[in-house]
Formats: structure tokens, C-alpha cells, sequence
């Protein structure tokens, strides 16, 4: 067998290394030379390029292929529900739930505020780390001269992708505050609407202090019938299931940089604020929805800039009141001599 | 014993900067604050990458097979104070490991949780790895990136574009998870002095337009996400940034001006916090006990 072919059938043992696959040995060895080669067949090839987790029934920590011990540092490059609800327990933070339809701009603006933020480009705010790097830069990567795409771009949330959160802390004013971004595929707010209750289950609605309904301002201006329905059906939606009260409500108008002309911007953003206003009428004002004109691409040098995010995040951290927290008064039916003892201190607590 | 982290990608100095030390406390032939105090029991890295480096060679990146935690027996020349400082030397891509699959080797993590400070490397002679399509255009204009019209060709950009690979995200990212995980459950966060080192600083004061400029305000402005996490989290990191040229030249290009040093140690420089021209201690004394 040629050398050649040898290679084929050759892996790396060291994580990073993409070894004969690549041609380039991160030893500077020869593929012959290197103990780090092993034989692999195909199947564990792939399990080379999985990062290895722990096992938690064990809790043993992962062995590199190479033998080197690795600790996990890091769940994943997103969180999911629990690495989120275990997040906010240890830090707190404002948790943003996003609504849209597919290609409504929901990964684009995410990823931008995070651009922005650790370029130093939006006033008043400073980039204090994240729990998700990685997944903002996957984010990112089509935005990017690294991508060698020559226009910007975001790859879309796979319709099977399930809901994933990123996060920032952010530096202000005032200290550092984190935030989360819901991100889940537009597909599923399409869907749902066939069944409205189902709502209900989207759990980052229901956790959000502030919810962004995301509204795509080319569409709006083009079909604004179908637009403005689909909206009002979403946010009828929420209504029913409950999930507007006490939350900081934004009508998020994107893709502002589509928009062809000052009269045509100027046209939809003045219909997306009677749309915000209609909503808000129609939720009784008790919910009160205000809108919000964003670009999060720039579309050629001189013309429209990025614009509306640092409003936006001037609104999702905006100052609010703390969320009240009640315990039930819940008395055992039979007082034990310690429940007894407990009482007066429950009674005040509830 | 006291631990310090030497930290940093492949290729941001970090070997060099070690054997510019070694040589430095070996030397003693300029004023520094710290001396070496006697050899320790392994002296084989440490003496070859010193060996490399009077040889103006380039030293090459460190690889799983030549990585090293070097001790240092120093003495502090003001207090007399006897330190054993072990600093390991290892390779780029062990840094990288957190932020691209989420782990980190076990001995690092230790290293990195008992570490009493950090020395950060970034290299000031390398690329904008973060740059933005969208800055190329404001730089070059959209006409240039596609064809006559400023479009492009769909098949063609397919056929060009790269997908998303996390060993290539940008340094700065692989820095700042690196400094995360130091604060990340399991660990008890605790505050920690770090010194950011700009390596190749000579290529940064080649430079007309940076004449004048600090290593701090070179970071702020070259290294934003950097420099906005340390600033945001001063609670957790005590920081200094340096500019440090720890072969003195670019390699091999100013090979034969470098040999021809009458000492070596004078090939070293050093900016940043009061620190004496060649004193690449410096940032080593202010992050021991001793300094406070």
C-alpha cells in the first residue's frame, strides 16, 4: 500500500491536530515518525472531531484520544434550557425571548449587537465576557473576511436546531448585567400558529422579561397585509397563553437597510408604529408595545449604516422593577413540634 | 512555591519571551529586579530554548514533544527574597482547546486555577484575524469585492466560501474564554494579577503612526474585546499591559545585526509601568508576593 493511501486510513490522536487528513502534523514530524498517528477506521475518524463530554452519570472526566486528561470547561457553544435556567440562577440577567418568522433577521441581530458590543462600537456599553462565544462566532463566521465570502451573510437556524440561548455580559454605567438571547427557528412560530396553545410550551416566552417581535420591513412594506397579520396573530397568541404580562414589549422592525429611499423608510416605519399602537390598543393597554426601526448590515459604503441596536439594548436593560416572588402559604395539616416552632417565621415570610 | 501562567496562541511569543528571561537572569549584565538564584533539577528546556536564542534563531513553536514547566530559583535583588517560580512552557494550541471544543487539558486547568498570575502573550505582528466584510468595504468599496456591477457570482462565492472552523476564530475570543474558565464553575472566582504582554512591540514602534503610543492604548485599540473584558471585570483581574521585543528584531531578516550585540540582554526591550529597558522581570516581580 502507497503512503499515500497509508493516509487515508491515518488519524491524530491529538485534539486540534487535523494530522495526515490535513498533511500537516502539529508535531513537525513525518506521518511515519509521529506517535501520535493512529489507524482509525472512518467511524472513528468522526468521533475524533466530537468534542468529548463527561459522563454524568460518572461524573468521570474525558480522556483526550491521545491519553491527555481534558476537563470540560465550557457546555457547548450555545446553552440550552437547563445551562441557561443554570446560568441566570448563579447570575441573574435579563432574558430576552426573540419572535419571528424564518429569515426575519432574529441570528443577524444577535450576532451584530455582539460584534458591535466587543468592537467597542456601541456607546455606553462594554463587552464583559460570555458564556457562548463560540456559538456567537459561529454566528458571525459569514460576516466575516474569514468566511472569504465577498458579501455578508447568516446562516440560517435549521428548522430541527432546538432552542438555544446566547449570552453577554455587558458592561454599564451601572456594573455588569447579563443578558440572554433566546434563538430558535422561525419555522416553529410558523407551525405554532396552526395550534396557538402550543405557545404556551415555548419556554423562553414564558421566562422573558423582555420579548422583541421581530418584523421585517421589506416584507412589511411590500405585503403589509399578510405581514400585519401574521404579527397580530403571534402577539394574539402570546396574549392567550398569557405570556405579555409585566414584559417589556418591542416591535422590532429589521432589514431596515433594504429599504429603497428615504419616503419608503419613512412610510414603514411610520406603519410599523401604527401596528405597534394597534397592538397595544388590542391588548387592552394593559401590554404596551413600542417600535423600533434596526439595520444590522450595512449594504455599500456611504449608504445605510448599522442603526437602532443600541437603542435596542438601551431598552432591553432599561432600569424595571424587580419581579415579585411569592411562597405559597402552604401549613402541613399535621404540625410536627418543629413546624410548630416554624410557623410565625412562614407566616412573615409569606 | 509560586505559579505563574504563561498563556497565549501559537506563535504570540511565548517561548521567546521565556528564553529572553532565562538568559536575562543567567546574564545579569543590565539592571533587572530579579537574579537567578541557583539552577534547579531540570534544566534542559530551558537551557535550549536560551541556546536558540543567542543563536538569533527563530525558536520554533513549541509541540507536544519539546513542551516544559520550567523552574525558576530567582532572588529578588531589593527584598533578597528566594522564589521558585514554575511557568509552563506549552504549546499555542493548548490555549486554544476551551474555546474550540470546550475542554482543557487537566494539568492546564491546575495550572491555571493555582496559578498566582498570569503573563497573557498576543503578538503585535499578525493580522487582523476579525475583520468584518462589511470594514472591507468601507475600506476598498463593495465594487472592488465582486465583479464590474458589484455583484457577485452566486456559484463562485459557494465554491470560495469557508465554513465555520473554531481553530481559525480570531485570537482574542481564544484569549478571553482562556481567562473565563479561570472564574467558571468549578472553580471559585478570586481576583488574579495579569500582565498582558504585546510581543514584537518593535514592529509596533517601527511604525511612525504609533509613535508615542502606550502598550495600553495599543491593546484598546488592536485588541478591543481584550481590553473591554479586563477593564469590565476589574474586580477579577489586576491588570498591566507591557510592550515587550523579546528577540530584539525580526527574525531572520535582522539576524546579523542581532549577533553583532555586544550583550544579548541589550537586544531585549521592555515598555510599560516604570520598567527598565531590558527588564523583562519586571512584570514577573509585580505579580509575585514580594512586590506587595
Amino acid at each position: 500500500m502507497s503512503e499515500e493511501m497509508d493516509q487515508v486510513t491515518l488519524g491524530c490522536k491529538v485534539p486540534g491536530c487535523g494530522g495526515p487528513k490535513s498533511g500537516v502534523c502539529i508535531n513537525g514530524l513525518s506521518f511515519g515518525e509521529c506517535p501520535d498517528v493512529v489507524t482509525i477506521s472512518d467511524e472513528a475518524e468522526v468521533d475524533l472531531e466530537k468534542p468529548t463530554v463527561i459522563d454524568e452519570s460518572t461524573g468521570n472526566e474525558p480522556s483526550a484520544p491521545s491519553g491527555r486528561s481534558m476537563t470540560r470547561t465550557a457546555d457547548g457553544p450555545s446553552l440550552n434550557g437547563a445551562s441557561c435556567d443554570a446560568l441566570l440562577r448563579q447570575r441573574g440577567g435579563t432574558v430576552v425571548g426573540i419572535v419571528a418568522g424564518p429569515e426575519a433577521g432574529k441570528t443577524t441581530m444577535i450576532a451584530t449587537i455582539y460584534e458591535l458590543l466587543h468592537r467597542g462600537r456601541l456607546d455606553g456599553y462594554r463587552f464583559g465576557g460570555s458564556e457562548t462565544l463560540r456559538g456567537y462566532e459561529e454566528r458571525c463566521h459569514l460576516a466575516r473576511v474569514a468566511s472569504n465570502r465577498n458579501c455578508p451573510d447568516t446562516a440560517r437556524t435549521p428548522t430541527h436546531a432546538k432552542l438555544s440561548f446566547t449570552h453577554l455580559r455587558v458592561g454599564t454605567a451601572t456594573g455588569i448585567t447579563d443578558v440572554v438571547f433566546s434563538d430558535r427557528s422561525g419555522e416553529h412560530f410558523d407551525n405554532v400558529l396552526d395550534q396557538p396553545a402550543q405557545l404556551a410550551e415555548f419556554a423562553e416566552l414564558v421566562r422573558a422579561d423582555v420579548i422583541l417581535i421581530l418584523v421585517e420591513l421589506d416584507r412589511l412594506a411590500e405585503h403589509a397585509h399578510v405581514t400585519t397579520s401574521y404579527t397580530r396573530r403571534l402577539v394574539m397568541a402570546m396574549r392567550q397563553c398569557d405570556l405579555l404580562q409585566d414584559k417589556i414589549l418591542r416591535l422590532v422592525g429589521t432589514k431596515a437597510d433594504l429599504l429603497e429611499g428615504q419616503d419608503v423608510l419613512d412610510e414603514t416605519t411610520s406603519s410599523l408604529s401604527s401596528l405597534a399602537e394597534d397592538l397595544t390598543r388590542r391588548a387592552g393597554g394593559n401590554s404596551i408595545f413600542k417600535a423600533l426601526v434596526t439595520a444590522s448590515r450595512r449594504r455599500s459604503r456611504g449608504g445605510h449604516v448599522v442603526h437602532g441596536l443600541k437603542e435596542l439594548l438601551d431598552d432591553i436593560l432599561q432600569p424595571r422593577a424587580q419581579a415579585t416572588f411569592r411562597l405559597p402559604k402552604l401549613v402541613p395539616k399535621k404540625m410536627t413540634e418543629m413546624d410548630s416552632l416554624m410557623f410565625p417565621y412562614w407566616a412573615t415570610r409569606t | 512555591m509560586t505559579s505563574l501562567l504563561v498563556a497565549g496562541m501559537p506563535n504570540s511569543g511565548k517561548s521567546t519571551f521565556i528564553a529572553a528571561l532565562r538568559h536575562l537572569l543567567v546574564a545579569n549584565e543590565v539592571p533587572i529586579d530579579l537574579c537567578l538564584a541557583e539552577l534547579s533539577e531540570s534544566e534542559g528546556h530551558l537551557n535550549r530554548l536560551e541556546n536558540t536564542w543567542l543563536d538569533c534563531e527563530i525558536i520554533e513553536r513549541t509541540k507536544p514533544a519539546t513542551e516544559g514547566w520550567v523552574e525558576l530559583r530567582v532572588q529578588d535583588k531589593n527584598t533578597l527574597a528566594l522564589l521558585t517560580l514554575r511557568i509552563p512552557d506549552l504549546r499555542g494550541e493548548a490555549f486554544e482547546q476551551p474555546a474550540c471544543i470546550g475542554q482543557c487539558e487537566t494539568d492546564l486547568f491546575a495550572a491555571l486555577s493555582e496559578a498566582n498570575g498570569i503573563l497573557l502573550f498576543t503578538n503585535a505582528d499578525r493580522e487582523d484575524d476579525s475583520l468584518l466584510i462589511d470594514d472591507l468595504v468601507d475600506i476598498f468599496g463593495s465594487d472592488d469585492l465582486g465583479d464590474a456591477d458589484g455583484e457577485v457570482d452566486p456559484l463562485a462565492a459557494e465554491e470560495a466560501e469557508k465554513s465555520f472552523n473554531p481553530e481559525e476564530m480570531p485570537e482574542e475570543v481564544k484569549l478571553v474564554e482562556f481567562l473565563q474558565i479561570a472564574n467558571r464553575r468549578p472553580l471559585a472566582s478570586r481576583r488574579r494579577k495579569i500582565a498582558i504582554i504585546v510581543s514584537a512591540w518593535d514592529v509596533v514602534t517601527a511604525n511612525e503612526r504609533n509613535e508615542g503610543v502606550t502598550a495600553a492604548q495599543w491593546i484598546e485599540t488592536r485588541r478591543p474585546m481584550l481590553a473591554q473584558f479586563i477593564a469590565a471585570n476589574a474586580d477579577l483581574w489586576e491588570s498591566r499591559v507591557y510592550g515587550v521585543s523579546a528577540q530584539g528584531g525580526k527574525l531572520p531578516r535582522d539576524k546579523t545585526a542581532l549577533k553583532k550585540v555586544r550583550r544579548p540582554s541589550e537586544r531585549v526591550q521592555i515598555i510599560g509601568h516604570g520598567a527598565e529597558e531590558h527588564d523583562l522581570s519586571a512584570p514577573l516581580r509585580w505579580m509575585l508576593p514580594i512586590a506587595n
